[in-house]
Parts: structure tokens; sequence; C-alpha cells
């Protein structure tokens, strides 16, 4: 027989591995959202400061200057990949821990094969192809590793597929926008850009909001003791 | 009773003893920390924390490594799950929700 003190311990202690259950969701729903408004600002203010200095130094048109500042990239990202590792909690999704490494050279390629493609276009549209590249790359972050893990309920959002989502969809008009004034289409990209990762963080927020509620009933309830006849 | 019982057969019983069990869960809801932090969180002397972390790095649930560490010591212990103590904490933690769902409707 279980004693009645047993019970109860058993019960308080099915509460408490619930409540780890959707913290460490919660956690790793959360490091998403703030990821997408770290690397957004991140992003955002680096290539503010490289239009900034490219007006200055009327580099505009200088396709070195553009080569040379989007390979300046990668150490920025390495850096700051570097300090919000450092910031976030450790625990997390297991398919992230194991595929997350996949994300650097999917963007890396998908860059890379965009920067290719761009000699062939229009100086206008070229300011641009970044804009749907990042929509891709962020597609394929979803089908290759944010799917499976929002699927084994391991994180309670799609981010990357709400970002990815939202940039393909107004494509069009940062094109269109681009086509008409070259550097209002690159400033319109820019500014989608951080929308879209606003909706994806704010997606993310909802969503691990929504895990800690799910079964919140419990949480606040008094231990019952055994049923009758088990 | 005992039906309920049931549901927890098959379960490593070393994990439900409570001052292991929340070592377990602290490490699995909120991942990797060093000793001294488990210590604090949880409110054990440092025998009770050495006795119950040598006990789950003897099944091979935990595992222990010297790292950097926060403010002015610059090595700690830290700890964290491993693959199998992951796995094992999951498999008790479906056990005790099955437990928890059919006292719910039981009740209901």
């Amino acid at each position: 027989m279980v004693g009645a003190e047993e019970w109860r311990g058993v019960l308080e202690a099915a509460r408490l591995s619930d409540l780890a259950a959707r913290l460490k969701k919660y956690f790793a729903t959360v490091v998403a959202a703030y990821s997408f408004f770290f690397y957004g600002t991140v992003v955002a203010s680096y290539w503010l400061a490289v239009a900034a200095i490219s007006f200055l130094i009327e580099a505009e048109g200088n396709l070195y200057f553009w080569i040379l500042v989007s390979l300046a990239m990668i150490p920025v990202l390495l850096l700051a990949g570097l300090l919000s590792g450092a910031t976030v909690p450790k625990a997390g999704s297991k398919t992230w821990e194991q595929k997350g490494k996949l994300a650097g050279p999917i963007f890396a390629l998908a860059f890379a094969l965009a920067f290719i493609i761009a000699g062939a276009l229009p100086p206008a549209l070229c300011s641009v192809v970044w804009y749907p590249t990042l929509a891709l790359a962020h597609l394929l972050v979803h089908l290759l590793i944010e799917r499976e893990a929002y699927i084994r309920g391991e994180v309670a959002a799609r981010p990357f597929l709400v970002s990815g989502v939202s940039a393909l969809v107004t494509t069009p008009l940062v094109a269109f926008v681009a086509v008409q004034h070259l550097q209002a289409g690159w400033m319109l990209a820019l500014s989608l850009m951080l929308a879209s990762y606003s909706a994806a963080a704010f997606a993310a927020l909802r969503g691990a909001a929504r895990t800690l509620e799910a079964r919140g009933g419990r949480e606040g309830g008094e231990v019952r003791g055994p049923p009758e006849g088990g | 009773m005992e039906r309920y019982a049931d549901l927890l057969r098959g379960v490593d019983g070393d994990l439900l003893n409570p001052k292991r069990f929340m070592i377990m869960t602290l490490l699995y809801a909120l991942g990797p920390m060093s000793l001294r932090e488990l210590r604090r969180a949880l409110g054990l002397t440092w025998g009770d924390l050495d006795s119950n972390v040598r006990r789950l790095a003897e099944k091979g649930y935990v595992k222990l490594w010297r790292g950097l560490g926060s403010g002015p010591r610059v090595l700690e212990v830290k700890i964290a799950l491993t693959e199998r103590g992951e796995a094992e904490y999951e498999k008790l933690a479906a056990r005790l929700r099955e437990l928890l769902d059919s006292v719910d409707r039981k009740s209901a």
C-alpha cells in the first residue's frame, strides 16, 4: 500500500516535473524570441552604419566596398553569437542542440549564392537581393531544424517560419520600390526585415506564454489525496 | 491506489528520492550550472549535495567538470544532465504525467 503522505509526495513530484518540462519549453521559445530581437538589432545597426559610411566616403557605387563590408559582417555575427550564447539559458531544444550548427552554413551558402546571382541583376535589384535570400535562408532553417523541434514539442512557436514567410511575401514590394529608387528600396527592405523579426519574436513570446498557461489550473490547486479505490 | 503505484514500476527508484528528484528537475529545466548555484537554489548543505550528486554521477545521470566561474571565482565545478540522465528523467516525468492525468480524470 502507498501511504497518504507518500502519495501526496508523488503527486507533488508529478506537478513539479510537469512544470519543469513546460519551463524548459518556455525557455527554449523565449531564447528564440530574444535571438530575433538581438540579431535583428545587430544586423540593422551594422548595415545602417555601413550605409552612413558609404554616403560619407561616397562609396555607394563601389563594388569592392560592398564586398568588403559584407565579409566584415561574418566576424560581427560570430561576436554576436558568442555574446548571446553567454547570456541565454543553457537548457533548450534537443533538436537545436544537435542541428543548430547547420544554421550558420545555411545562411552562408544562401548569401554566397545570392551574391553570385546578384552580379547578373540590374543595380537596383542587386541592392535588395539580400532580402529574399534572408527569407529563403529562414525558411530552410525552419524546414531543416525548427520544424522538427516544433513537432517534437521542444519549442512552442515557429519564428523562422513567420519571419521567412513575411519577408518572402513582401519581396515584390521591395523589388518594386527598389526599381523606382535604389536607396528607398534598400531602406524599405531593412525596415521590413526588422518588422518581420519583431513579428517572429512576438509570435515566439506568445507561444512561450501559452506554454506556461497550458495547465495553469493545476499549479494553483491544492494537492489532492489518493482517490478512492485507486 | 496500487494501480497508480504500478505506473511508477520500471522507473529508477533513486530518482524518486526528493533531493535527487529536485536536483534532476532543476538541471532539466535550467540546464548546466555550477554546484554552488545548485546548492543555493535547493538550500542543501555541501555534504547533502555531494552525496546525492555522487549517487547520480555513479548512475551516469549527471556529469561534472571544471569550467569558468562567474564573479571572482576563476574555476568552478559545473554539473549537467547526461543524455542518459535526461532520457531517464523524461521517462519518469511521462509516468508521473500519466499518473496526474488519471488522478485528474478520476476527480473530474
